[in-house]
């Protein structure tokens, strides 16, 4: 269904993005992030058919290539992009934000996570063993101080050299012959290792309390209904960042999602979300629900408990509907959230 | 195309004030408005609500320089980072 002057429809030309970050940037803000999906969303009703019968995050780019051209018309904002730990290879990948920390100037920074619906199923060993190796090798390559470039002696040739005191070709080969060395462009990168958000899905949760710079707090988008839900959630989010882990209380800031219609007036903007909810559809919100809670709705009848123990998926959300919902335990009815 | 989970419907000064009562909630939070109807939710935003905020203080009027990580933290290293 088109929406009225939404303009997502031009995703693949580039000036819509190059737009779009002008657009942000006006506004001050610090960041836009892409929630990047591989794959079609299969998990409600065990088939894809919803999510591309409603265009649920399908079809859409790659957001790595969006990023150099976004970060070309702009001058702060910072970008965020999803690396799904399925498909990308680790060194490969720290090379690419690696090359994206230089292009962007320190503005890069990336969110690990694991699909949670059904296929393919190539996971890797642990996200976290996959996150560790793209963590240490983004910022170790020992290329950087022996990088130097400028104009060749007597010529106007410009060329790099790693002929910087205390790195000798012997010292540049050796670190070359290392693959995860090897692969980084080379110089010290602006940020190195950058604000890595976490989806906030249960096993995600030990390895952000020790790494990550940014939590998503997915629990925390009902905080109006649920009263002090929302205090509650960003501060056990805020807490991972703290507790058992060495980190200072300020280590970690909390990414609080919100969807927000507004207008000149309250009037003005109820009639914009009237008119939006006219273009929505439940069945696409379910689509996307069941693919990141991993909870297949139609399985269920509209008022049957729904167990999350034993999801790997984003069980922070759907603690959040139990807790709106008045309920307590591990049950949740989301006949009253969707 | 899914229908946005509690959205915040009202006029800039009503999300401005919403948006600075969870703000005294939890100090550590930014905001992250979600992306429904690009670009119009975001100029939306920009004209409506961000006057509100930069009027009671609570939203910048200019950048500072430095990485995302300056923006976000104040300063460019963390100090439990190990691999920094």
């Amino acid at each position: 269904v088109d929406a009225p002057r939404d303009q997502s429809t031009r995703y693949t030309q580039l000036d819509y993005w190059t737009d779009y970050a002008r657009r942000l940037e006006a506004g001050l803000f610090d960041g836009i992030f892409f929630a990047d999906v591989v794959g079609v969303y299969d998990v409600l009703g065990g088939s894809p058919d919803a999510a591309v019968r409603h265009a649920v995050q399908v079809p859409v780019n790659d957001p790595m290539l969006l990023i150099p051209a976004m970060a070309s018309v702009t001058r702060h904002l910072g970008f965020g992009v999803t690396a799904n730990l399925t498909y990308e290879q680790p060194f490969l990948f720290a090379r690419r934000m690696s090359t994206l920390d230089h292009l962007t100037r320190g503005r890069i920074g990336w969110t690990s996570s694991p699909a949670t619906w059904t296929a393919p199923r190539a996971r890797p060993a642990s996200p976290a063993s996959w996150s560790m190796t793209t963590a240490t090798t983004w910022p170790t390559s020992t290329w950087p101080s022996c990088v130097r470039c400028g104009r060749a002696a007597g010529t106007k040739a410009p060329c790099c050299a790693t002929a910087r005191a205390g790195c000798t070709p012997t010292r540049a080969r050796s670190a070359a012959s290392a693959p995860r060395q090897a692969i980084q462009p080379g110089r010290d990168a602006p940020e190195r290792a950058v604000a890595a958000a976490h989806a906030g899905a249960v096993p995600g949760r030990r390895f952000i309390a020790r790494r990550a710079l940014c939590g998503h707090a997915c629990g925390v988008r009902v905080p109006q209904r649920a009263g002090a839900t929302g205090r509650e959630e960003a501060g056990r989010v805020a807490a991972f960042g703290s507790a058992g882990t060495g980190r200072g209380d300020d280590a970690m800031r909390v990414l609080l999602g919100a969807t927000i219609v507004t207008g000149r007036t309250d009037a003005e903007a109820r009639d914009k979300f009237e008119d939006y909810q006219r273009h929505a559809r439940s069945e696409a919100a379910l689509v996307h629900a069941a693919a990141s809670l991993g909870i297949d709705f139609a399985k269920y009848d509209i008022d049957e408990p729904i167990p999350t123990a034993g999801s790997q998926a984003i069980v922070s959300n759907v603690e959040a509907m139990t807790r709106a919902a008045g309920r307590s335990g591990r049950a949740a009815s989301c006949s009253s959230s969707s | 195309m899914g229908q946005p989970p509690e959205a915040l419907v009202g006029s800039g000064t009503a999300i401005a004030q919403t948006l600075m009562d969870w703000s005294e909630q939890c100090d550590r939070r930014r905001l992250q408005p979600v992306a429904h109807r690009v670009p119009e939710c975001f100029d939306d935003f920009i004209a409506h609500v961000i006057p509100q905020l930069q009027e009671r203080g609570a939203y910048k009027t200019r950048y500072e320089e430095g990485t995302l990580r300056e923006k976000l933290f104040g300063r460019a290293r963390l100090a439990w980072t190990a691999a920094q």
